[in-house]
């Protein structure tokens, strides 16, 4: 069965790479990304099922990301990491994203939404993984 | 002068909190990797496994720990946002006793917050009402002993508010000769709220009143 396919995006790698092995330990297949631009390359070259994407990033900001994905791969979930105390995330909600988690995240709960992200793309991408 | 300065110190904390918060989340995630690495290994293949992971709950325990912290912060920046806003006032004082208590606690002090069942909002300035509450606090834990209590509560209308800072224990040095100095060193920013400071009279309990008016809209 394939694997699930998972792009992480943030600027800090320390926490995409750790967070991306953990991902991997949990059967999930990962990339990783720093901007949002390296973001959009890797969603053309190879769409995720999910994204995990930072709405504070130097360069193009998570929203405009956000949108790109939704324009060009509208089954794409992108779940969305924003910082305490911002109301980014509730306007990701608006233009698309299936979820917002703060920062910092615990992985059970990152866990639970991408068991609902996984069964929606599953849905929407019938005849993949059988 | 004065709005462009606060603007400035809020703007400065409110970005560090967040760069404190992306920092915890990579070691969280770090730990967690750690968790998860440790968690494929048997007993028998690493004898600290269990040490291992106690060091690592409390690393995850501290971190939140510092996450809280940061939000509180976080959100001790954006109250300096507007010269002018809708306060909770229960809220308000919440928020003091989580910046304060472990400053107060220090002194051998407890600090809390009366409960409180609704809200009590005011148009009135956030950051300079915390300025108040935390000299009124301050000159408190001067006159208080050891094992005292600082307990806070507020009752009012959207016009005005009054805030008691109640003292409960010893006073070793006077509250009334403590608070002529203080009234004139928050003189401007009293006015400028505007709000009154008296040493609460009895029958009502030993302490210090604030007593809130709303703040004149905007134009």
């Amino acid at each position: 069965m394939e694997k699930m396919r998972v792009l992480l995006v943030d600027d800090e790698i320390e926490f995409v790479s750790a967070l991306a092995e953990r991902l991997n330990l949990r059967g999930f297949d990962t990339a990783t990304a720093t901007s949002g631009e390296e973001a959009l390359q890797k969603v053309a070259a190879s769409p995720p099922h999910v994204v995990l994407l930072d709405m504070l990033m130097p360069g193009m900001n998570g929203l405009e990301v956000l949108t790109r994905i939704k324009r060009d791969h509208p089954e794409i979930k992108v779940i969305l990491l924003t910082g305490r105390g911002s109301w980014d995330g509730i306007q990701g909600i608006r233009e698309g994203a299936y979820d917002c988690l703060m920062k910092p995240i615990q992985i059970e709960e990152l866990m639970q939404i991408m068991a609902g992200a996984v069964e929606g793309s599953k849905e929407e991408r019938p005849g993949e993984g059988e | 002068m004065r709005d462009l300065e606060i603007a400035f110190l809020a703007k400065i904390t409110a970005s560090m909190t967040h760069e404190i918060a992306n920092s915890l989340a990579i070691i969280l995630e770090s730990a967690g990797l750690l968790s998860d690495i440790l968690n494929l290994s048997q007993e028998s293949d690493f004898p600290h496994r269990e040490k291992f992971q106690r060091i690592l709950r409390n690393i995850n325990d501290q971190v939140k720990r510092g996450v809280d912290i940061s939000e509180r912060l976080n959100q001790f920046a954006h109250s300096m946002d507007e010269p002018v806003a809708e306060v909770n006032i229960p809220e308000l004082l919440d928020r003091v006793v989580l910046l304060l208590r472990r400053l107060v606690r220090r002194r051998g002090i407890e600090l809390a917050a009366a409960a409180h069942d609704q809200d009590l909002v005011i148009r009135s300035d956030p950051f300079r009402l915390q300025l108040v509450l935390a000299s009124v606090i301050e000159q408190l834990t001067e006159v208080l002993t050891e094992g005292s209590g600082i307990i806070l509560q507020a009752q009012g209308t959207p016009q005005e508010v009054t805030i008691l800072v109640e003292a409960q224990g010893v006073q070793k040095v006077g509250l009334a000769e403590r608070m002529t100095p203080l009234l004139a060193t928050l003189q401007e920013v009293l006015e400028a709220l505007p709000a009154r400071l008296a040493v609460a009279a009895p029958p009502a309990a030993p302490g210090v009143v604030m007593t809130v008016s709303a703040a004149a809209p905007a134009c």
